[in-house]
């Protein structure tokens, strides 16, 4: 089958720089980044209600989302350090390191595909850079991850008398790149969802497979050789090799861990933005 | 003469009507192997080869019948759909205000000062200016009293005049209204009615879409008939009111896909 394509017609003479042509404007690249700095309030809003919803009447408030990472842990050190037997040196440490870094990722993964969706309201009446809501989705993991690092590294880094050390000063570094890295995978899981909405179930079972495929609860020097080049290139598997050696032991991660994490980051801003770009467009009619 | 605020030349709008389109994945897949899954596309003109100029300072009604392509010519404006074909220009340092829905994105867990703070920030204002027009924003709506309580706890009304007062002091270059004024009570319209007129006091451009013949003759001085997607009538709001009135006298047309 095929669609008629009428393209807009174009007016003889130049272009007039005090108009803009709703028929042909499209923001580049950079308008966009630019757009999402000038709409940062709006970011900022979003982001504090979620928070505010999700801990709203509860008295323990942040303490919950405490609580899942600690669950985890404990749980895998139960079964990896004392059934199986093959936990790392200060296991619970290791873990946790992992257990944080993926949470917010898949967190923001799976909140994603649906940031376009519950917002169709607004889509649909106003204009703002679309991209506010897949940021805003990142950002409200990143607040979550942040503040449980806060408070448990330092809890962590004392329990087993972890002095700090100049790799430290890396974290922001890596997290930076996690953030970029998640950000364009959300932003094109948010738009795909809207033409597609099974992608959603897609994210979760490649999420929980995902999950295996990363040194999260294993390390990679526990793996034999030939799994073990494979899983090193697990999209998340630079991220989390690099807070291990960061924190864990204390030691800066290895130049080619810092290479795929670039990689890695620059890949999935580069697609992210191009599906995004691309489908952006048709998304008011489309919901 | 004032500038030129929109100029839309031989502007049309297709919608594609996809019959039978699934938005799954896996029916999409399938559809592949069995017609009887497979979508069908059909076209709709909602608004065809419309033309026409406002100046800034100008308060243009938009009437016609249900389906005449009136709301479909704001969302162009605003930016939310974009022409199929033609060009339709807008002032590029123009704000545009949309007032298609009051209170859009509003919640009803939170406040009504975090709800109004959402909304303002919609509009791209940065938190400055917002801590700047909270005042106003409160003591317009009216509802300083209950501003610090969860929406949820407001009435409908209330919950419109907020939204009200945030759009009334977003104040824009172009004001697109889409039929807010069926809702809420007399009281309520008339507030909004003064509003708007203020607006078009200060040489606001104002784009007004209603049934309205009461309303129209009260905020515009030109009015622009539109039918079955294409522009029937463009002149003086008396003449524009008549032409509506013959135009709805007549059976309203079947709507079919070209």
């Amino acid at each position: 089958m095929s669609i008629p394509t009428t393209e807009p017609t174009r007016f003889a003479g130049p272009p007039d720089p005090a108009f803009i042509d709703r028929a042909t404007e499209r923001s580049s690249p950079w308008e966009m980044v630019v757009s999402l700095v000038r709409y940062r309030e709006l970011v900022r809003n979003l982001v504090l209600r979620d928070l505010r919803l999700k801990y709203r009447g509860s008295v323990l408030g942040f303490l919950w989302s405490m609580l899942n990472p600690i669950v985890m842990v404990a749980a895998s050190t139960m079964a990896f350090k004392y059934i199986l037997r093959v936990g790392q040196e200060r296991y619970v440490f290791f873990v946790l390191l992992g257990v944080l870094a993926w949470s917010f990722f898949a967190n923001s993964a799976t909140m994603s595909t649906r940031s376009m969706i519950d917002s169709a309201g607004l889509l649909k009446s106003v204009k703002f850079p679309r991209a506010v809501l897949p940021v805003a989705t990142v950002v409200f993991n990143l607040a979550q991850y942040v503040l449980t690092a806060l408070i448990l590294l330092p809890v962590m880094l004392i329990a087993y008398g972890e002095a700090p050390s100049w790799p430290m000063l890396g974290f922001p570094l890596v997290l930076a790149l996690q953030v970029l890295f998640t950000v364009g995978l959300a932003m094109a899981l948010s738009v795909a969802t809207v033409f597609f909405r099974d992608i959603r179930h897609l994210v979760e079972v490649s999420i929980s497979f995902l999950f295996w495929t990363t040194p999260v609860l294993y390390s990679l020097s526990q793996v034999d050789a030939p799994l073990r080049s494979v899983l090193q290139f697990s999209p998340m598997s630079p991220f989390v090799v690099s807070y291990q050696r960061i924190f864990h032991q204390g030691v800066w991660p290895e130049a080619s861990t810092w290479l795929l994490a670039v990689a890695y980051a620059a890949a999935s801003l580069a697609i992210g933005g191009l599906v995004f770009m691309a489908l952006e467009d048709r998304v008011g009619e489309q919901l | 003469m004032s500038a030129t605020a929109i100029a839309a030349r031989g502007v049309s709008k297709r919608f594609l009507l996809r019959h039978n389109r699934s938005p799954e994945l896996k029916v999409r897949v399938l559809s592949m192997f069995h017609a009887r899954h497979r979508e069908q596309i059909e076209e709709f003109w909602a608004l065809r080869d419309v033309s026409l100029t406002i100046r800034t300072g100008e308060a243009v009604g938009l009437v016609g019948r249900n389906g005449s392509g009136k709301s479909t010519f704001l969302r162009l404006v605003a930016g939310l759909h974009r022409p199929s074909a033609g060009s339709l220009l807008v002032a590029r340092h123009a704000r545009v205000g949309t007032m298609v829905e009051l209170g859009v994105g509003f919640h009803p867990e939170l406040t009504g000062r975090d709800n109004a703070r959402m909304n303002a920030s919609i509009y791209g204002f940065s938190r400055r200016q917002i801590d700047a027009m909270l005042p106003e924003i409160i003591e317009y709506s009216g509802l300083a009293h209950f501003i610090d309580q969860p929406l949820k706890s407001y009435s409908s009304g209330m919950q419109m005049r907020l939204g009200f007062a945030v759009a009334a002091q977003i104040d824009p270059d172009i004001l697109l209204l889409d039929e807010i004024f069926s809702v809420g009570d007399a009281e309520f319209q008339q507030r909004c009615l003064q509003t708007i007129q203020g607006l078009r006091a200060r040489g606001k451009t104002i784009l007004f879409v209603s049934h309205s013949p009461e309303s129209i003759e009260a905020v515009c001085d030109r009015v622009c008939v539109l039918d079955q997607g294409r522009l029937h009538f463009d002149g003086s709001v008396r003449d524009g009111l008549d032409a509506y009135a013959a135009l709805r006298s007549t059976p309203a047309p079947v709507v079919r896909p070209a």
